[in-house]
């Protein structure tokens, strides 16, 4: 199975031209924890970034998220990325809160629903993570408004033709809303940060999942008709979902995520119940070793919670069978518990703190 | 040093012939001398520093054959003919002109160093009829044979292949002509094309098989690591070390009777300097370090070991000191030294 997503993700990269992260990491002057699992894995004209970093010069990160429920241990692997992109670089970070994309693709019934979502549960959930306000803009779409106006001069550099051929057959846009939400607004919201009012024309890295990327090559279109810097994009692996390595955890099944809000009870109830790459017999476990690579708990240490040493000792420790899984989810309810009690007090202080990074700043170039 | 050692030394050679390989070509050409050859094109923009790594090297590699009791013949060639090709803007007489102000510095290094190189003008010899001889049947060798073809175009950058295509790639089968007639040729390793072609043809020719020798590439100064990043054929190949202006980075280089102190230094102190655990990745800085070192050992007609490389990988060498060290060895043990010719 490992093989099998690992392929899956080399075939990807390869497919589309991505470059591995191998090369970037020895260059860099510090590699980030999910580089050096290599969760974050592909990367495309990264260096235009390594270029800022080398001359410390400002660059932006966008990664977006579309506010259908609280969030969970998928999302904290992007956030926690792109914290690694602020302390160590100074990165200025843009998250878009993609509430109308989540309205009309029908994952939230009303609007309504959706801003609720974004400012009960996805804002203080993204501060928590504790972002520097001074570097970090949040904004929700369809309350900061202008950037649809951002979106109909994005538009006016695309044509339908392409937006199709590039969606090709993977996606139907099925109403007006979706089109101009996939074919504009979303492009808009990755050139945002060059515009005149946050400093213009930057290098900007989006980071992604690799289903992402048409998105990304369409906006390097976008913007080098806008006389703007052609974005790079750095791609991360989905996490696991609970019930097993065959899907990823998803905010809209809750059996395949545990989410950061949830009440302790709830998470352990679903520790206990995941899916795990060991043997139902504790012998057979014994001589022939477990499955860490298809276990949904190592998963989540591996990419939260282990160093480097314990990383390697509990691969070891797993696939030799020196370790079986309930002494495994043992440990691991313990770290998770421990980072959900902490993360969910940040959380609640979060409610009071997110004036100080929604983005208020109004675009008035696009109309000159 | 034996030979094995010099062959081996770290942070200088990356490939080369075993010192069985070397003795075995002597004795089979016995009584004559080997030949060994380092070739040079040059530019307008004048000398740059990183020809000595490779004419140190044919001097010491000579006197270490000879305490082995094999004699050899240390050539340096300057391909003037090659450069009127290339330069076509360039007058000839400029271009030969500007070929012996390198064969001066090729004195001046004898003089200083104790080097005993000798310098030979490809001016004299290419248009000879031996010459045209052996070059048409190199032709007719590689027109006939696609894998050469193929080879013939990774000697030239991409974006020229059209236009050395049309010219049958003189330049380069020119290059081969040229070389088959020597055992040992000292390089970068982006001379490997060449060098296979000719042990591909060389047996047809009459000729027994070029034995390469690389040694590191040279690598521009006072970039940071994004350069290096970006430019993926540099981190392989590096500049081409006898050309002031490879890659349009003459600012980058340290130009002899050129570059000033003060720009030495500027240029070491913005100069990349790699991890310790990334024994391939470029390292200017330690290249300048192994190069000083090599000059400081010719004036003190030693041959020992160069211990740097190992210091720098195994942390007895800090960043601070790789800096510190290598500006006040160059500037000692070379550019003191040679302030005109």
């Amino acid at each position: 199975m490992k093989k099998l997503k690992e392929k899956y993700y080399e075939n990807k990269r390869d497919e589309l031209g991505l470059n591995s992260i191998e090369r970037l990491m020895k260059y860099l002057p510090a590699s980030s924890p999910l580089m050096k699992r290599n969760v974050t894995y592909a990367h495309l004209d990264f260096e235009k970034i390594a270029t800022a970093i080398a001359k410390k010069e400002p660059f932006a990160i966008i990664s977006g998220l579309s506010p259908t429920g609280p969030l969970h241990f998928g999302h904290k692997a992007i956030f926690d990325e792109l914290l690694w992109f602020q302390k160590n670089f100074g990165a200025e970070i843009y998250i878009p809160i993609t509430n109308d994309e989540a309205y009309v693709v029908n994952k939230m019934d009303s609007l309504k629903d959706s801003l609720k979502c974004a400012y009960e549960e996805v804002i203080p959930g993204i501060i928590a993570f504790g972002f520097d306000p001074k570097k970090t803009k949040l904004f929700v779409d369809s309350d900061y408004k202008d950037i649809y106006n951002v979106a109909m001069q994005v538009s006016k550099n695309l044509s339908l033709r392409v937006v199709k051929r590039t969606f090709g057959f993977e996606e139907e846009i099925d109403n007006p809303g979706a089109l101009f939400y996939r074919g504009a607004i979303q492009l808009s919201q990755i050139i945002l940060p060059q515009l005149k009012e946050f400093g213009g024309p930057k290098p900007t890295l989006v980071l992604a999942g690799i289903d992402q990327h048409p998105y990304i090559l369409l906006s390097r279109d976008v913007a080098k008709k806008m006389g703007l810097i052609e974005p790079s994009s750095i791609y991360i692996k989905f996490l696991n979902s609970l019930a097993g390595p065959q899907n990823k955890m998803s905010t809209s099944d809750p059996n395949s995520c545990i989410y950061l809000t949830d009440k302790p009870e709830v998470a352990e109830k679903k520790i206990d119940q995941a899916f795990t790459g060991g043997s139902p017999l504790a012998e057979k476990q014994k001589q022939k070793g477990g499955i860490p690579e298809a276990c949904s708990i190592f998963s989540l240490l591996k990419y939260h919670f282990l160093d480097d040493k314990s990383f390697q000792e509990s691969y070891l420790a797993c696939s030799k069978g020196k370790v079986l899984c309930n002494g495994c989810k043992k440990g691991a309810k313990k770290m998770i518990l421990e980072y959900l009690s902490e993360y969910q007090k940040r959380f609640e202080k979060a409610k009071g703190q997110m004036d100080e990074f929604l983005l208020k700043t109004p675009i008035k170039s696009i109309l000159e | 040093m034996d030979l094995d050692n010099f062959l081996s030394q770290k942070g200088l050679v990356i490939k080369s012939p075993s010192k069985k390989e070397i003795i075995e070509r002597a004795r089979e050409i016995s009584p004559k001398k080997l030949k060994i050859l380092y070739g040079e094109t040059y530019d307008e923009c004048g000398e740059p520093i990183d020809s000595l790594k490779h004419y140190f090297f044919v001097a010491n590699l000579a006197e270490i054959l000879e305490k082995e009791g094999i004699q050899s013949e240390p050539t340096i060639l300057v391909a003037d003919e090659a450069v009127s090709h290339n330069e076509i803007n360039i007058p000839y007489e400029e271009v030969i002109n500007m070929g012996k102000k390198r064969a001066s510095l090729i004195k001046k290094i004898n003089d200083v160093y104790s080097t005993n190189l000798k310098v030979i003008f490809m001016s004299d010899f290419i248009n000879s009829q031996e010459s045209k001889q052996k070059l048409d049947k190199v032709k007719v060798l590689c027109s006939d044979n696609e894998d050469i073809q193929k080879l013939l175009e990774q000697t030239v950058p991409d974006d020229k292949v059209e236009i050395e295509k049309q010219k049958g790639f003189q330049y380069s089968l020119e290059e081969i002509a040229t070389i088959l007639d020597f055992d040992i040729k000292i390089g970068p390793p982006r001379e490997k094309v060449y060098d296979r072609i000719a042990g591909a043809i060389a047996d047809k020719m009459g000729y027994k098989k070029l034995m390469p020798i690389y040694l590191t590439p040279s690598f521009p100064l006072g970039l940071d690591f994004d350069y290096f990043f970006s430019n993926p054929e540099i981190e392989e190949y590096g500049v081409t070390a006898y050309k002031a202006d490879s890659k349009g980075l003459k600012d980058n280089r340290i130009i002899l009777m050129k570059t000033n102190c003060d720009h030495l230094k500027k240029l070491i102190e913005k100069t990349y300097i790699p991890g310790r655990e990334f024994k391939d990745l470029p390292n200017p800085l330690l290249d300048l370090l192994i190069l000083s070192e090599t000059a400081k050992q010719r004036l003190e007609n030693k041959k020992e070991q160069i211990p740097y490389f190992d210091d720098f990988y195994n942390n007895k060498l800090s960043d601070e000191e790789l800096k510190n060290k290598s500006f006040s060895q160059i500037n000692e043990f070379i550019l003191s030294k040679i302030k005109e010719y």
